[in-house]
């Protein structure tokens, strides 16, 4: 249920940058999620639904990217799909890896009139 | 008309967190957001917790988050330290600007270590910094050994998972060794301590884990003076 705490966040994001632009209406908002942030996109759309009635954003389409995790091994710089969230390099078998992708959370674009 | 935004939808939180760390750091509080399934036993550690630090001369703070009620922070009103409650009303847990208003309460210059007893539930609470050193989390036997799995994000952001009411372990079918494997394969530095806050079992691994790294944390802030 963050889901309401974030579709609040992105809600304020959105607005914001719709006055900055002077728009009437926006129409799509997209968003980038990465899955290891757990979002369950219906769950998202229908609190955005919720939160956007009698605001410029009301009836915006809510597009969710959802990105897969990557990672990058440190003995070795191997970069590689984590699958199953086994956070192990295929090449070195090292465990010391970096998340760079799949904990991102952002608003990537928005679409208005 | 297409607009790139490109913005951290977590980046108002993030920022907030960032100024309680700093004003943590002023008071050299080792932070601790501790985070679990409904009923792990987070109140209870924390009272076991206290009894013990105390006694060393280790004083601690509490911020107790729950969606309704002052049951939690009734429960630690017999210990003469200092305690907030917050109630999250609808929220399914803290974030930072919760926290930053609690913290408005409670003076922190005689703390050492604080803990923020997090709303029960293994999702959304690993979403939101609210300023921790370290997240820990707290998993009890009777919940499942593939947990891991299930939330992986709680369990690649914490420190340490705490492993609660083995006691309890003839009863189930939890695994120890399946446990850790899972738990292992998200985050391979997760510190793991098994313990039952019943018979008191294993809590020194525990304590001796939190002392540690209030003292690691004294020792940077020491550096980062000097440096100054
Ligand atoms: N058998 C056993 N029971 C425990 C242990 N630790 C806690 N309990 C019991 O578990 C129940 C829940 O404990 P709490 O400490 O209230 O759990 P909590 O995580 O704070 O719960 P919420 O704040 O409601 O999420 C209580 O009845 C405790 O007595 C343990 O190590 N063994
Ligand atoms: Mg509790
Ligand atoms: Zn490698």
């Amino acid at each position: 249920m963050h889901e309401m705490s974030i579709a609040q966040s992105i809600l304020k994001i959105v607005l914001t940058e719709a006055q900055k632009n002077g728009a009437q209406k926006v129409k799509v908002v997209r968003i980038r999620a990465g899955q290891l942030r757990g979002i369950v996109r219906e769950q998202l759309a229908f609190f955005f639904e919720f939160i956007t009635k009698d605001t410029a954003a009301e009836g915006a389409v809510l597009e969710v990217e959802q990105v897969p995790i990557k990672a990058q091994c440190k003995p070795c710089e191997h970069t590689f799909m984590v699958q199953d969230y086994k956070f192990l390099c295929p090449k070195c078998q090292s465990k010391d890896v970096d998340v760079v992708e799949g904990m991102e959370l952002a608003v990537k674009e928005i679409e208005i009139e | 008309m297409k607009i790139t935004v490109l913005d951290n939808i977590l980046k108002a939180n993030d920022a907030i967190a960032e100024e309680i760390r700093e004003e943590l750091a002023s008071h050299k509080v080792l932070a601790i957001n501790l985070m679990s399934s409904p009923g792990a036993g987070k109140t209870t550690l924390l009272e076991r917790t206290i009894e013990k630090l105390e006694p060393l001369g280790i004083h601690v703070g509490v911020v107790e988050g729950d969606i309704a009620t002052t049951r939690d922070s009734d429960r630690l009103r017999k210990f003469d330290i200092p305690i907030v409650q917050i109630n999250t009303g609808s929220a399914c847990h803290l974030d930072a600007n919760m926290t930053r208003s609690a913290l408005s309460n409670l003076d922190c210059s005689a703390v050492d270590i604080l803990f923020i007893e997090n709303v029960g539930n293994l999702v959304c609470p690993a979403e939101f910094k609210i300023g921790e050193d370290h997240k820990v989390m707290m998993l009890s036997v009777t919940e499942g050994d593939e947990k891991p799995l299930k939330y992986p994000l709680m369990f690649r952001e914490s420190s340490a998972m705490l492993i609660n009411k083995i006691d309890l372990l003839a009863y189930t079918n939890f695994s120890m060794d399946e446990a850790r494997k899972n738990a292992h394969s998200i985050n391979p530095k997760l510190a793991i301590f098994p313990l039952s806050c019943t018979t008191g079992e294993g809590l020194n691994n525990w304590l001796k884990w939190m002392t540690t790294e209030l003292e690691k944390k004294r020792k940077r802030l020491q550096k980062k003076t000097k440096k100054k």
